[in-house]
């Protein structure tokens, strides 16, 4: 079934069911009870996708409801009750205990209940709404040698760096640097700074950059444009600096590896590691060949 | 030198900027001709020229024109046999150069170019065969002869001379029926100043060839040599047209290695020939037919010159995406 | 309009089959169209849906097996290809275009524009009229196509082009390339590899009478919504359609001057220029064939030195 290749007709709103298959039953929007106000009817006409049709006795639409077929928006639960007959006709998002998306969340989360602004770990600005809490107090940092932090506004790191993606590489890059037709799309890794940090440090686009962290050393291809913009907090420049992350030293399409310059902190919920933004510095000319 | 974008706002006080480009990366595409296609352009030219003089002078001339005919016909010959050996193999599949004989295309010069050719060269071989003929070296019984004398020398000769004229002009059409803009913006120049060189080259092959076959005549050289200089001051006068028409469109011709070949035209077609052939004329004879030589060799350089810089500085012209867009922007 | 089934009852279940049998016309399922010889096909290409995603250049270069070329980081915004080639038969562009905004830090200062460019398929093609071997012809679905085993490398086309699309494949088989609008996938049924490929519907591949009633029609909607500055390339009585050109099949919705996409405004096609010189050519020949005839029958003094007698 993941080879239907029954398209829906062009033009007609829809989400194309027979094309493919989404496990387990084929749907395609999780949730999908929440695109029906309270009372089962689409929140509009533009909006419309998931409906409780009164006369069918069930919700019907453009996709298969994730929610159970014959609940209507009426259901209130019965006071004693176990799964899925204590949630009511209006709380759609069924694998919580109550129905409901949660923003206060009193239990699963490390760094719960309520959500709030921390700064990343590396950062040149001090946290604006906490100044007493500047990250995240839950945050797993690893004390190493080879794995030093910087200061919030280091003077040594002063530019922000944010690390994404191309449309032409698929994550770290190792399976598509090899594959020509991609290759040859984006053949080299690069890092995009706006003009005015580029006439800060005296760099010339297309030219060699090195970006440098307390863990090491890059170079890169300096792509100078206007779509980067310099921040501005009270009255000060931030300059930020973007560096796809897809390169690596094989393949034919080469650069340096990103994560040289990243630190491991860890998410305290999903360990995932910061690296989407840290501090760094910028000059121009290549890395310094070290013997 | 990385590129940039040149992207700009309108106009603002109605004077017209330079439009922008994408990049810079070029516009158009270069076929890739250099110099086999040169020395095409320049050799069949040459046998044209020749073939025109050899058979203007069957003719119309008097007895002594008989060594031009026969010098013009082997030039021609020569010319013509090493002509299409440049331009098949320029080809990129050179194999299948039959292929243009296909079809006969009125809209495309290189089509109507390549039919030209064949026909140029068919009136070349019967102007030779006539000739091999009036030397003995052919039996006036023997086919050719016979196959030829059906058809009078007034015919051949006109048809061939119309042929002549084909092949030693449509090169000019051809170069401005594309879309570079020094060819392209140029083009009612074109087809007559490659004629023009044409002549003038081939007439210049005759005057150098003559001396060497030892059958120099002063009354002969009179009119060869004026003709060859009212063509060599037709080719320098054209030339400077395009020189001066060109830069409204493109700026190529200005690029000093174009520029200085194009300053020794003048030079090489008629200053240096005049100064030649003066001398010749007080010289004694085996020095006067080394003058002769050296101003025939002067004239065909130049001739070489104004067809390689015409060719080589149009592939500069298509590169250039400012040029293009410039002359395809129709004043908005 | 076919009415397109409710998810209910859309069938489920291990044994329901939705494999299409094989068919001629895939073309009608992925683009809504039934391709028959003796109509014009073409692309109406929308830039202001089009996201940069280079689908079209890669599933271009997959179906027809073109090799990677011109390999190199070449710094032009996020387009490392630059312009068609003899094996690049797609091409997107991207173009940044300064907005003003005043010093105020906070509002991006650049607007970026994405547009796939391909070879136009001219109603009046430059390259077809120069070809002296007949490679070039106009296939049965009014595209233009150029016979392999024909070409024979001359470059003619090459600068006949006034879109700067055909080129000669000098490094590989040194016949002249382009795209060749999918005429292998045409003729049997199924869209072009880029159209199908095109996430957004930025490529649209269908009949060219209807596929500029969708152009003007979402040109209007632009319009109505202050769009004011999108115009369509390559219709009749727009810029691209100009000069001898005819109209392009292959025709565009841009935003921004048709420079900055390296496309030609009023472009010319190179054989109205042919005639006039042509005539040239016999007003030469003319001259000089009475000038050496002259010369030939003037009488004749025998060159001395000062030549006054």
């Amino acid at each position: 079934m993941a080879q239907n290749r029954v398209p829906d007709t062009n033009w007609v709103p829809g989400s194309h069911l027979g094309w493919g298959y989404a496990w387990p039953s084929n749907r395609r929007i999780m949730y999908n009870r929440a695109s029906a106000d309270p009372e089962g009817n689409p929140w509009s006409e533009r909006k419309r996708y998931i409906w409780w049709d009164a006369e069918k006795g069930r919700w019907v639409g453009y996709d298969n409801p994730d929610f159970t077929l014959n609940k209507p928006p009426d259901y209130k639960p019965p006071d004693k009750g176990s799964g899925d007959e204590c949630l009511d006709g209006k709380s759609p998002f069924i694998m919580m205990a109550d129905g409901k998306g949660w923003l206060y969340a009193p239990a699963g989360l490390k760094d719960g209940p309520l959500p709030t602004h921390y700064e990343p770990v590396e950062s040149p600005l001090i946290n604006r709404i906490y100044p007493a809490q500047q990250t995240n107090p839950a945050a797993k940092l690893f004390h190493r040698p080879d794995n030093l932090y910087h200061a919030p506004g280091d003077p040594a790191y002063p530019y922000v760096i944010t690390t994404y993606r191309l449309t032409e590489h698929h994550t770290g890059g190792v399976m598509t640097r090899w594959l020509p037709w991609l290759a040859e799309l984006q053949p080299h890794g690069f890092v995009e700074i706006s003009p005015e940090l580029a006439a800060e440090k005296g760099i010339q686009h297309g030219e060699w950059v090195t970006l440098t962290t307390a863990r090491g050393e890059v170079e890169a291809r300096a792509v100078v444009t206007d779509r980067m913009l310099p921040l501005s907090f009270d009255g000060r420049v931030i300059h930020q600096i973007g560096m796809p992350w897809h390169f690596g030293y094989k393949g034919i399409a080469r650069g340096d590896v990103a994560n040289t310059l990243t630190s491991i902190v860890e998410d305290p919920n999903s360990r995932i590691h910061e690296g989407k933004v840290f501090t760094c510095n910028i000059r121009a000319g290549r890395k310094e060949v070290r013997a | 030198m990385m590129r940039t974008q040149e992207v700009q706002a309108p106009s603002r006080n109605g004077q017209r900027e330079a439009p922008p480009t994408y990049y810079r990366y070029p516009a158009l595409k270069n076929p890739p001709w250099r110099w086999k296609i040169v020395l095409y352009f320049f050799t069949g030219g040459l046998a044209s020229g020749a073939y025109l003089a050899a058979t203007l002078a069957d003719l119309f001339g008097k007895p002594e024109d008989r060594p031009v005919s026969r010098v013009g016909r082997l030039v021609a010959l020569a010319s013509l046999a090493v002509s299409p050996v440049f331009l098949i193999s320029d080809l990129g599949r050179p194999e299948r150069f039959a292929n243009m004989m296909r079809i006969f295309k009125t809209r495309s010069p290189m089509s109507l170019g390549a039919w030209g050719l064949a026909a140029f060269g068919l009136f070349t071989g019967a102007g030779v065969v006539r000739q091999a003929v009036e030397d003995g070296w052919i039996g006036s019984k023997s086919l050719p002869a016979r196959l030829l004398s059906w058809v009078p020398l007034t015919v051949s000769g006109v048809a061939g001379t119309l042929a002549a004229f084909f092949v030693g002009s449509y090169t000019g059409v051809l170069i401005g029926f594309t879309n570079v803009p020094l060819w392209a913006k140029t083009s009612l120049l074109q087809a007559p100043l490659f004629l023009t060189s044409a002549l003038a080259s081939g007439l210049a092959a005759i005057s150098t060839g003559l001396p060497a076959r030892g059958e120099d005549s002063p009354r002969v050289h009179t009119w060869l040599d004026r003709t060859e200089r009212m063509a060599a001051m037709g080719e320098v006068a054209l030339m400077n047209a395009t020189i001066v028409h060109a830069p409204r469109h493109s700026d190529v011709l200005k690029l000093p290695k174009y520029m200085v070949p194009l300053r020794l035209v003048p030079l090489l077609s008629i200053g240096l020939p005049f100064i030649l052939r003066r001398r010749a004329k007080r010289a004694d004879a085996k020095r006067a037919r080394m003058f002769r030589f050296g101003a025939g060799l002067s004239v065909l350089s130049s001739a070489f010159i104004v067809k390689a810089v015409m060719v080589l500085a149009g592939q500069e012209s298509g590169k250039r995406p400012e040029e293009y867009m410039k002359s395809t922007s129709g004043g908005i | 309009m076919m009415s397109r089934p409710l998810a209910s009852e859309h069938p489920t279940g291990p044994f329901y089959r939705t494999l299409p049998p094989p068919t001629m016309h895939e073309a009608a399922l992925t683009a809504g169209v039934r391709i028959e010889p003796g109509t014009t096909y073409g692309f109406f290409t929308d830039t202001t849906v089009c996201i940069g995603c280079k689908s079209c250049e890669a599933a271009c270069k997959q179906w027809n097996q073109n090799p990677m070329d011109d390999f190199g980081f070449k710094g032009t915004s996020y387009d490392n290809t630059g312009e068609l080639s003899a094996t690049t038969w797609r091409h997107v562009a991207f173009v940044e275009t300064r907005i003003d905004t005043n010093g105020d830090h906070r509002r991006d200062r650049t607007r970026w524009t994405f547009m796939s460019d391909v070879c136009k398929h001219c109603e009046n093609a430059g390259c077809m009229e120069a070809c002296p071997t007949g490679a070039i012809i106009r296939t049965e679905f009014g595209t233009v196509l150029i016979q392999q085993d024909v070409c024979n490398g001359c470059a003619y086309c090459v600068p006949s082009c006034p879109f700067g699309v055909i080129t000669l494949a000098e490094e590989q088989d040194r016949k002249a390339h382009k795209c060749t609008l999918c005429y292998d996938r045409m003729k049997v049924g199924m869209e072009p590899a880029c159209a199908k490929a095109c996430p957004t519907d930025s490529i649209q591949f269908g009949p060219v009478t209807e596929l500029r009633e969708r152009a003007r029609e979402r040109l209007r909607f632009l319009h109505s919504r202050g769009r004011r500055e999108a115009y369509l390339y390559g219709v009749p009585d727009a810029p691209g359609a100009a000069g001898g050109v005819g109209s392009l099949n292959c025709f565009f919705l841009l935003t921004e001057r048709p420079e900055v996409y390296n496309l030609p405004p009023l472009p010319e096609l190179p054989s109205r220029r042919a005639g006039a010189g042509f005539l040239t050519a016999t007003a030469a020949a003319l001259f000089w064939g009475a000038v050496t005839t002259a010369m030939i029958l003037a009488p004749r003094r025998e060159q001395r030195e000062g030549g006054r007698q």
